[in-house]
């Protein structure tokens, strides 16, 4: 059986002050016009911004998850295990490097914020054949697990 | 700014999505919201480099542009005086890595940058504030300052 285990805790930031603007944005779009469109807006992103993690998945499965977050988290930072296997890949989010920026400045996080990665990634993963399951542990820890298995056919 | 974003490194990319969102306020919100947002944004998430601002002077301005433009190695020139601050940026990071990566960028990402967010940070500290950017080349020379009464 194949597995990896890859553990991270390096501190790192995204560009300057983006992940605070990116915040403020679902704040204002669901003030001003409701949650749906904060969900639109996702959906955007997701169309726009994750052709290449579905490119991953498509042509390595759950090899390629654990290739396009290894990359990602390295740069993004935060403490985190990734677990890969024949059968299961799992991101063990132990302080999420965005909600960490929110968390250690005065900006108070968007209600939902949480929200915004399972609206990016699960999409691209389930397309091709794999069940994804996110539990939000703690928003206020930046806290949470990502399960994907590939799908049992019935 | 908070005194954690600066002990931190950065991860370029989302120059490219702060462009998306950018365009994607215009196109299904408008150009009154897309202001409306930044300069709302603007004066909330600089919160903290305004009251520094308020309390120490312009070294302030000069001290956040210097390590913020440093973490992204982008060029410039600072000429700082005690009521006045000329931020000359020969390469900006924002541009130029939007450049590297080939994807369009917005025609209002300078002003949204400097105009609007920047404008909001000169006047909540009481400075004047202008801008010529030639967002094509990625270059601006911002200018801080206070009439002398």
């Amino acid at each position: 059986m194949y597995s990896e285990i890859l553990e991270g805790g390096k501190i790192m930031i995204s560009a300057n002050e983006f992940i605070l603007f990116y915040n403020e944005l679902f704040k204002y779009l669901d003030k001003n016009f409701g949650k749906k469109e904060v969900e639109k807006l996702w959906e955007g992103i997701k169309n726009t911004y994750c052709k290449k993690i579905e490119k991953l998945v498509k042509e390595k499965g759950l090899k390629g998850m654990n290739e396009y977050w290894t990359h990602t988290l390295s740069e993004e930072g935060g403490r985190y295990k990734l677990t890969l296997t024949d059968d299961e890949f799992i991101i063990d989010m132990h302080y999420c490097p965005s909600m960490g920026k929110l968390l250690n400045t005065h900006v108070e996080p968007y209600k939902d914020y949480c929200g915004h990665c399972p609206a990016l990634y699960v999409d691209p993963i389930e397309k091709y054949g794999f069940k994804v399951d996110y539990y939000i542990i703690s928003r206020d820890k930046g806290e949470c697990r990502m399960h994907v298995r590939k799908e049992q056919k019935t | 700014m908070d005194e954690y974003i600066y002990s931190q490194s950065v991860h370029k990319d989302f120059h490219g999505i702060m462009n998306y969102l950018i365009k994607y306020l215009r196109e299904n919100h408008g150009e009154k919201h897309l202001e409306s947002f930044f300069k709302e944004a603007s004066a909330y998430i600089y919160k903290p480099l305004i009251e520094r601002v308020k309390k120490n002077g312009l070294i302030e301005i000069k001290k956040h542009l210097e390590r913020t433009f440093s973490m992204e190695d982008g060029k410039f020139d600072l000429d700082y005086e005690e009521n006045k601050l000329v931020f000359n940026v020969k390469k900006c990071p924002a541009i130029w890595h939007m450049k590297d990566k080939k994807l369009e960028i917005d025609k209002e990402f300078c002003k949204i940058s400097t105009e609007i967010v920047s404008a909001v940070v000169a006047k909540e500290c009481g400075y004047y504030f202008s801008v010529e950017y030639d967002q094509e080349n990625g270059k601006c020379i911002q200018k801080f300052w206070k009439e002398e009464k």
